[in-house]
């Protein structure tokens, strides 16, 4: 179990089994809607919320890359991104440490943004977006 | 690159030297010095993000540096070399300092500032 801060170098996007190759960043953001709840008995005119729909969505931002290994380990490359946006099928993704004893979200997303970006003399960046479908599973990783 | 080339051969003779002239070197010369190599952060590891380098461009008269100087930009300017590890770079110029001379030196000189990048 990580025991410090999380170093966000160590908390990776896995596509499909693999990691985003060259990735700088990545994240997780879930929302729900709050439905207001008005009645008579609300105290001192405060407003009061019901849960309503969940939703999440993952972004990540790296730089392009060709290559499907890096450091010896199966990486998606930005080709393998565009072959799962140009699919109609949901991916299933998590975002882990991979560490024993730390958290694993985890569930089912449409890659459904992907940008290919290239400035004169500079590395050229890939980023996109996973709007997620169904539920996150939390689980502790063994 | 630079000893490469026959136009700024032709100026220089070949005295192009890395970091440091010999002593008592003739002029014209020309030095190159790495500055700065830059890289960027990914997860995966760190990833190049080129270098930059000076050229200094000497010489005992105004109109001699200012044609090494303009030698050495269309010597390097937009540039790819192979390399012998295979990669390529492309080099290209950045800036330019104007002519200054150097009284104890007793002569002029024109650095240049260039970028180079790993290229395709």
């Amino acid at each position: 179990m990580t025991e410090t801060v999380i170093n966000g170098t160590n908390l990776r996007l896995y596509v499909d089994g693999d990691v985003v190759g060259r990735a700088t960043s990545c994240s997780l953001s879930m929302s729900k809607e709050l439905a207001e709840t008005v009645h008579k008995d609300n105290i001192g005119g405060w407003a009061t919320q019901e849960s309503r729909k969940k939703s999440f969505s993952i972004a990540f931002e790296g730089f392009t890359s060709e290559l499907k290994t890096l450091n010896s380990v199966d990486v998606k490359s930005s080709a393998d991104l565009f072959d799962i946006f140009n699919a109609s099928t949901p991916i299933l993704w998590k975002f882990t440490t991979d560490e024993t004893g730390d958290t694993q979200y985890a569930g089912s997303a449409h890659l459904s943004e992907l940008s290919i970006n290239a400035a004169v003399e500079e590395n050229s960046t890939t980023s996109g977006s996973f709007t997620g479908t169904g539920a996150i599973t939390k689980t502790t990783i063994a | 690159m630079l000893r490469d080339d026959t136009q700024l051969n032709n100026l220089v003779a070949g005295r192009v030297y890395p970091s440091i002239a010999p002593q008592n070197a003739a002029a014209p010369y020309v030095l190159i010095q790495q500055v700065e190599e830059s890289e960027q952060q990914t997860q995966d590891g760190p990833i190049s993000d080129g270098w930059t380098f000076n050229v200094a461009s000497i010489a005992i008269d105004n109109s001699t540096v200012r044609a090494v100087s303009r030698a050495v930009k269309t010597a390097l300017n937009w540039k790819v070399k192979q390399l012998a590890a295979g990669n390529k770079i492309r080099t290209r110029f950045d800036d330019e300092s104007d002519a200054s001379y150097d009284n104890d030196q007793q002569y002029f000189q024109i650095i240049q500032p260039y970028r180079a990048r790993v290229t395709t």
